[in-house]
C-alpha cells in the first residue's frame, strides 16, 4: 500500500516462482472464414512488461479483444493467476484483476479528473480494498488536474487518465491499448516513464500493445511479434530486432 | 454551477411543502392541479432514472397500475393506512420491476422500448380480464382524507426529487452516467450494466409503485384505462420537454404539460390536435427541453455581463484556461 514515488528509478521485479501471471494456450478466433488470431500460445510473468506487435492486421487488437472478454475466443483458453476466465464477461475479468485501457473511450469526458477515477474506484469492492483515489492520480501525475474536466485535458494527461482509470480496479495485470497513438515525443516519454515507475514501484505487470516500434523496444522486458494471426517470434527486445522472421513481416 | 445544482432540489422541496401545505387548506384551482403534477412528476423522474443508464422503459404505467391496485386493494380489504398502502404499492411495484428486468434486461435500446411497451400493454389487459379487481371497471370506493392525500403527494415529490438528486451526485449516479454513454468503459472497469441498469429499474418502479398509490387514494377509483402505454408516452413527453438533462426538467415538463392541459379543455375536440402540435413545436425548437433553454439563455446573459470587459465574443472559454494550468 505504499504511495509511489514517480522519482525512484524503475527496479525490475524479478518473475516469483509461481505461475505466470497470463497464460494464453493456443488461443484462437476466426471472423467467418478469416482466422484473426491463429493458435497463439503466449505467457507473462509477475512484474514484466511485455509488448505485442505486429503489423496493421496482425491481430493485436483481437487479441487484446480475447483477453480482456469483449469477444470470446473460438478455441483455446486464457488464464488469469491460474484461474480460466476464458469466456467470461469483460466486467467479471476486471474483477479478477485484469484490466485494460481503451484507445477512443478511454475516460468519461463530462466528469472531472477525479470524478473519473472516483466513479471507477468505488464501483467494486476489489478497487475500494485498493490504492485510494489520491494515491492513483499521484501516481499518473494527475494530482494537480483533479478538479479539471476530463474533455478539456490535453492529449497527453487524458492519456494518463485512461491508465488511472484502468488502475483503480486494482488490477494484477495491465493491459494497455495504443496507449502512444498520437501523442507527441514530451507526452510519449511521459507515459513511458509512468508505466516503467509502475512496474518499479508497485510491481505492476503489464501487457503494451503499440505501433511506436521504438518505444516499444526500449520500454519492454520481452516482445512478442504478431503477423497474420500468428505468433511468429517472442523473445527480448535486442533479439526480436534481429529476427529474420520479424523483418520479413515488416518489410516483405 | 455547483451551488446552483444543490439550490434547485432544496428549493424544489420547500416550494413542494410550502404547495403542499396551501393546497392541503385551500381549495382553489391548485387544489385541482397540484395533485396531478404530483404525481405526473414522480412518474416523470422515475423515467428520467431509467433513460440515465440508456434505456426508455414504456412500463411506466404498468408499474404505476401495480401501485394503485395494491394501495387500492390494502385500503379496501385491509382498510389499511394511507401511507402503509401507498408504501406497499410502492413495494410490490418494485419487485415487479425487479422480476421484469431480470427477465428481460438483457436486451436493450429499441428492443427493450418494445417489449416494456408490449409488458405495459399485457398487464392492462390482463386486469380487464381479472374478475378480483374488478375487471373492466376496477376498483371503486378506496378511501382517504382528500386533504391529507394531497399534502402527501406534494411532500413525497418533494422528498423524492431531493432523492434522486443525491443518488445522482453519488457512486451510483457517476456509475449511471458512465453506462449511459460508455458502456464498454464501464465494462472495462468491473461494473456490470446490467446490474446497475436493473438497479434503476427498481428504483423507478419503486417510485411509480408509489405514485400510483397516491393516485388512488385521490382518485378513489382505479381502473385498467388509466394505466395504459399512453401514460407512459406521455410521461416521456414530460421528461423531454422539461429537458432530461437536468432533473427539473422532469417536473417543469409534468407541471407545464399538465397546466396546459388542464387550460386546453375549452378546445374540446380540438384538444389532442393543439396538445400533439405543442409538443412537436416543442422539440424541435428546444431539443433540450425547457430547463435545457432556460439555462442557455441564463448563461449567455451572465457570460455576456461577466465577458463583456475582458471577452468581446462572450463566448465562455474554459477549455484554454484548464490546458494552461495543466502545463
Amino acid at each position: 500500500m505504499s504511495a509511489p514515488t514517480p522519482s525512484v528509478p524503475p527496479a525490475p521485479t524479478p518473475p516469483r516462482a509461481g505461475g505466470p501471471v497470463l497464460h494464453l494456450r493456443s488461443v484462437s478466433r476466426a471472423f467467418g472464414g478469416l482466422k484473426a488470431v491463429d493458435d497463439v500460445t503466449l505467457e507473462l510473468h509477475e512484474g514484466e512488461i511485455l509488448g505485442l506487435i505486429g503489423p496493421n492486421g496482425a491481430g493485436k487488437s483481437t487479441l487484446f479483444n480475447i483477453i480482456s472478454g469483449v469477444h470470446p475466443a473460438s478455441t483455446g483458453s486464457v488464464v488469469l493467476d491460474g484461474r480460466d476466465i476464458t469466456g467470461l464477461s469483460t466486467h467479471a475479468i476486471t474483477r479478477r484483476g485484469l484490466s485494460r485501457t481503451l484507445q477512443d473511450h478511454g475516460v468519461f469526458a463530462p466528469l472531472t479528473v477525479r470524478a473519473n477515477v472516483e466513479a471507477v474506484h468505488g464501483a467494486t469492492r476489489r478497487s475500494r480494498a485498493g490504492r485510494s483515489v489520491q494515491d492513483l492520480l499521484e501516481a499518473c501525475m494527475l494530482a494537480d488536474l483533479a478538479d479539471t474536466v476530463a474533455g478539456d485535458l490535453p492529449h497527453g494527461c487524458e492519456r494518463r487518465l485512461s491508465i488511472a482509470i484502468a488502475l483503480a480496479t486494482s488490477p494484477r495485470l495491465l493491459c494497455l491499448d495504443e496507449p502512444l497513438s498520437g501523442l507527441n515525443e514530451e507526452e510519449t516519454s511521459e507515459v513511458l516513464d509512468l508505466v516503467r515507475d509502475l512496474r518499479g514501484s508497485w510491481g505492476m505487470t503489464v501487457l503494451f500493445i503499440d505501433h511506436n516500434m521504438r518505444a516499444v523496444m526500449r520500454l519492454c522486458d520481452r516482445v512478442a511479434v504478431l503477423d497474420r494471426g500468428r505468433k511468429i517470434c517472442d523473445g527480448p527486445p535486442h533479439e526480436v530486432q534481429k529476427d529474420p522472421r520479424m523483418i520479413e513481416a515488416y518489410l516483405g | 454551477m455547483r451551488s446552483s445544482e444543490w439550490l434547485v432540489p432544496v428549493g424544489v422541496t420547500a416550494a413542494a411543502v410550502v404547495i403542499g401545505l396551501v393546497t392541503g387548506l385551500g381549495d382553489g384551482v391548485g387544489a385541482l392541479v397540484v395533485p396531478w403534477i404530483c404525481i405526473h412528476a414522480l412518474l416523470a423522474m422515475a423515467m428520467r432514472l431509467v433513460m440515465q443508464v440508456g434505456e426508455i422503459n414504456l412500463a411506466v404505467g404498468a408499474f404505476y397500475g401495480i401501485g394503485a391496485y395494491t394501495a387500492a386493494q390494502m385500503n379496501l380489504l385491509l382498510e389499511a393506512p394511507l401511507l402503509v398502502s401507498v408504501v406497499a404499492g410502492g413495494l410490490l411495484a418494485g419487485a415487479a420491476a425487479l422480476v421484469f428486468g431480470g427477465l428481460v434486461l438483457r436486451v436493450s435500446g429499441a428492443a427493450f422500448i418494445l417489449v416494456s411497451f408490449a409488458a405495459n400493454e399485457v398487464l392492462r389487459l390482463t386486469l380487464t380480464k381479472t374478475e378480483w379487481v374488478g375487471g373492466n371497471s376496477g376498483l371503486v370506493g378506496v378511501f382517504a382524507d382528500p386533504r391529507a392525500v394531497v399534502t402527501a403527494m406534494v411532500i413525497v415529490t418533494g422528498v423524492v426529487a431531493l432523492l434522486l438528486v443525491m443518488l445522482e451526485r453519488s457512486r451510483w449516479g457517476r456509475q449511471f452516467a458512465v453506462v449511459e454513454n460508455k458502456p464498454l468503459l464501464a465494462s472495462c472497469a468491473g461494473i456490470n450494466p446490467r446490474s446497475v441498469k436493473l438497479i434503476a429499474l427498481v428504483a423507478s418502479g419503486v417510485i411509480c409503485g408509489v405514485a400510483g398509490g397516491l393516485f388512488a387514494h385521490y382518485s378513489s377509483v382505479v381502473a385498467p384505462p388509466d394505466f395504459s402505454y399512453m401514460i407512459s408516452i406521455s410521461v416521456l413527453a414530460f421528461v423531454m420537454i422539461g429537458g432530461r438533462d437536468h432533473l427539473l426538467g422532469a417536473v417543469v415538463g409534468a407541471a407545464v404539460l399538465t397546466y396546459l392541459t388542464e387550460e386546453m379543455r375549452m378546445f374540446g375536440a380540438y384538444e389532442p390536435v393543439i396538445y400533439g402540435g405543442a409538443l412537436m413545436i416543442a422539440m424541435v425548437l428546444m431539443p433540450k427541453g425547457l430547463v435545457g433553454a432556460a439555462h442557455d439563455v441564463l448563461r449567455r446573459v451572465t457570460d455576456s455581463r461577466r465577458g463583456s470587459s475582458s471577452d468581446p465574443t462572450g463566448e465562455p472559454s474554459p477549455a484554454p484556461r484548464e490546458k494552461e494550468r495543466a502545463s
